[in-house]
């Protein structure tokens, strides 16, 4: 744990960081210059085996096993030595030289854990350095072990682990038999190779028996004995760990730590879930309250604008298109600016306490009850963001069922770009209960998401999920730059895509707004007027009108341009919540049904496209897509006419 | 002290009072958000109100606990008010934004009191010294064993 936050050290860049593991689930690269040293630096996905189950997981070992690096600098979690090791024996095997970088040295400190990082060294013949990757303590020592360990021109040897003397044989003789087809091998060593292949490594043994090469002594007959082999490897590896952990590791307190303590109250059986839905709430509440008077400032501003350009002489086209195109349609979706930060900022709050990995530890006896993989939630937190990330995170699960079935609801956790329509709508229609609905829909997405999982679990995919082993990080309390940090990351990232995407988007909408030429701006005979009254009837039992039905068709693109092409139909911003307000054919309830289609219908382009690359064909990304329609309507017609009962059309 | 006996007691009495409280805030909060009586300075709010009464529970099972597993009472009365502390400053942020935006929108009925008015507030000023007191016991009763001896 700490990969990324390391890694952003060294070569001074901002990969996505989390206070829980499973975020980084690919390789990404970096460079660092020091003195005449050009260091290339990849960050892998966490394992704590070489025994890939999970696609991330594969990731990690298909690099340290093919790239040959020239080091590897293996993070260990300094609070849990002993789990990490198990990963350092295998690594130590292949040959590679390596460096143990203890990460979170100062929370061992204050958890009374003693470590003799000399008696590690001695032990492992690896070097150990002690470092803090949040704060950057121990780094400059790391590089520069880093840059004497690469300048090595010989293969390192380390620790030898000591096998029962049967195992010791076995590989012995495969490890002989091997070096006579060393080419076949690419970059392993007869002598690792022979320990994969009696572990049990059906990847090798399959890439080996492709090339013609099968291993005599491996008895294919007696599974029984590979079996009890492959066990006593297990078991000399867990020996190791452990021994090495007992000399070097002194822990001179209690047992029972505050995380324990804690984790009682917040991951009990009862007030687990409750506890995680209120702090959700408040995050939503805060997010509508403490944002709107920026939003009210912003809306000033743009007004003002407005105004201006009005009093401006100049070419009615272009008064149009500055005025309705520019400021109603971007400028209504900037407006939103600030919430998007604050939910980012209260968000980056959560993962950073280490409270949002209890969350996902929590729902993970309703997610297997739902046929969900307990992992599984933590790709739905990281879509509260952004879906096209959370889709990626789906590449820590291994079952191809859990990963298609995750994939399948991801699009139904509301994202960021939602939110924009959700404040606005609320606003309008709800008031002071504007909180409480954008509360509803969140849960409502994650209410739609277990129907979904229920269903593809019950008819399609009829196996069990798989147990769910994860690790919970330490509390921290936040800090406040580190927040501010994340904060600005995906809140540039949000005005990034409001100046391209959103722009060329919202543009299209004016444009088919404007024309043909001298039909009257926005109305039903422009050419989006023409769209949005064909599709009309389609959405007539939902009661849209044809402007929210053309704002659901660009939607698509982006879910802002949804807001940006209602400001750029209804004219400038300064009149889009009074517009909205004031139109006849909208309601409370149509609004909600509105919100909620807009909550569940399509995911953007970007996240099909993710969709598409994960599934790895058409046929599952066809049923997400429409799986996805289908649930928007449905829900969407349900809540017009069951709402309206109670609050009336 | 056993391990049976009441846990310092001036706090875990405080702990019994903080519950009470707790529990009438939330009570009164969701009495007045249906309207069923509407004399009271305590904001109207039904979903607030719920979650009151759900940290009032957390409370009254560390006071339950209290009798007899100090180390429960120290972490559920810890996380309680710890969890009212963070939701009072959330709603101070919540109802300081809804005053400012109706003062921006130039509405002549702000009124900067009802910043005061959740009972989130309330009961988080009362669990000030519940929180200060089980804070300090939670870490000597985690690292160093002490509390239970």
């Amino acid at each position: 744990m700490g990969k990324t936050t390391l890694f952003n050290s060294l070569c001074g860049v901002h990969q996505h960081t989390g206070n829980y593991p499973g975020v980084t689930v690919d390789i990404k690269e970096g460079n660092r210059q020091i003195n005449d040293h050009s260091l290339i630096v990849s960050d892998l996905p966490g394992t704590y085996s070489l025994s890939a189950f999970t696609p991330d997981e594969q990731v990690a070992r298909d690099a340290l096993l093919t790239s040959n690096p020239d080091a590897v600098v293996q993070i260990i979690d300094a609070t849990n030595i002993e789990r990490n090791l198990f990963l350092t024996t295998q690594m130590m095997e292949i040959g590679i030289p390596m460096i143990i970088a203890l990460n979170m040295s100062d929370l061992a400190d204050e958890q009374g854990i003693t470590i003799d990082a000399e008696c590690l060294e001695k032990n492992l013949k690896i070097p150990v350095v002690r470092i803090v990757a949040r704060t950057g303590e121990g780094i400059d020592t790391l590089v520069e072990n880093i840059i004497r360990v690469t300048g090595q021109k010989t293969r390192a040897t380390h620790k030898e682990i000591e096998y029962p003397h049967s195992v010791t044989n076995y590989i012995g003789e495969i490890g002989n038999y091997l070096s006579s087809h060393a080419s076949l091998l690419g970059k392993l060593s007869p002598h690792y190779a022979a320990i994969r292949l009696m572990e049990g490594d059906e990847h090798l043994e399959k890439m080996l028996h492709d090339q013609g090469l099968v291993i005599p002594f491996i008895d294919k007959s007696d599974p029984a004995e590979r079996d009890g082999i492959a066990e006593d490897i297990l078991l000399a590896r867990y020996r190791t760990a452990e021994e090495i952990t007992t000399c070097a590791v002194k822990c001179t307190m209690g047992q029972v730590l505050p995380a324990d303590l804690i984790d009682q109250v917040l991951t009990h059986r009862f007030y687990g879930i409750p506890i995680f839905l209120a702090c959700m709430w408040f995050a939503f509440q805060v997010t509508f309250s403490a944002s709107n008077p920026f939003l009210v400032g912003i809306e000033y501003i743009f007004g003002y604008f407005t105004e201006l350009m009005n009093e401006v002489e100049m070419d009615p086209f272009i008064q149009s298109f500055l005025s309705d195109g520019v400021i109603g349609g971007v400028g209504s979706v900037f407006v939103f600016v600030p919430s998007i930060f604050v939910m980012f900022l209260l968000l980056s709050i959560l993962e950073d306490t280490g409270y949002l990995a209890r969350a996902a530890f929590v729902m993970d006896r309703l997610m297997h009850s739902i046929g969900l993989h307990g992992r599984s939630f933590i790709p739905f937190l990281i879509g509260f963001g952004c879906n096209v990330p959370a889709i990626m995170a789906t590449r820590t699960l291994q079952s191809k069922a859990d990963r298609i079935i995750t994939i399948i609801t991801i699009p139904f956790m509301s994202c960021a770009a939602r939110l924009p329509v959700y404040v606005l709508f609320a606003g309008v229609f709800f008031g002071a209960a504007a909180g409480n609905v954008i509360f509803f829909l969140y849960v409502l997405g994650i209410f739609v998401a277990i129907v979904t999982a229920l269903i593809f679990r019950r008819l399609v995919f009829k196996d069990e999920p798989s147990p769910f082993i994860m690790e919970l990080p330490p509390y921290r309390k936040p800090s406040g730059f580190a927040a501010a940090t994340h904060m600005w990351h995906k809140g540039r990232e949000y005005l990034k895509r409001a100046g391209i995407v959103i722009f060329g988007g919202v543009l299209l909408v004016w444009a088919l707004a404007t024309l043909p030429a001298g039909v009257e701006y926005g109305s039903v005979d422009s050419l989006a007027g023409i769209i949005g009254q064909a599709l009309h009837p389609v959405f007539a039992p939902l009661e849209f009108n044809w402007q929210l039905v053309v704002g659901l068709i660009f939607g698509f693109i982006a879910k802002e341009v949804v807001v940006g092409s209602l400001g750029t139909l209804y004219g400038g911003e300064e009149m889009l919540e009074s517009s909205l307000a004031a139109d006849p054919t909208l309601s409370p309830i149509i609004a909600l049904a509105f919100m909620v289609f807009v909550l569940l219908y399509l995911p953007c382009v970007a996240a099909l496209g993710v969709i598409r690359q994960e599934m790895g064909n058409w046929k599952w990304t066809g049923i997400a897509i429409g799986w996805g329609i289908f649930m928007a309507y449905i829900f969407a017609y349900l809540v017009l006419h069951i709402g309206s009962l109670f609050i009336g059309v | 002290m056993s391990n049976t006996t009441y846990p310092h007691k001036y706090l875990y009495g405080w702990t019994v009072i903080v519950t009470l409280t707790t529990f009438i805030a939330g009570f009164l909060s969701i009495l007045e958000g249906a309207r069923i009586i509407t004399r009271f300075f305590i904001l109207p709010d039904i979903p607030g109100g719920c979650i009151l009464i759900l940290i009032s529970f957390i409370f009254a099972t560390a006071v339950m606990k209290g009798r007899s597993d100090r180390p429960g009472w120290i972490s559920f009365s810890y996380v309680a008010s710890l969890l009212l502390l963070v939701f009072a400053g959330c709603s101070v942020l919540i109802e300081g934004g809804n005053v400012l935006t109706t003062i921006m929108e130039g509405e002549e009925e702000a009124n900067i009191l009802t910043i005061l008015s959740p009972g989130f507030i309330w009961a988080g000023i009362i669990a000030i010294p519940l929180y200060l007191g089980v804070s300090k016991l939670l870490y000597k009763c985690s690292c160093r064993g002490e509390c239970c001896e």
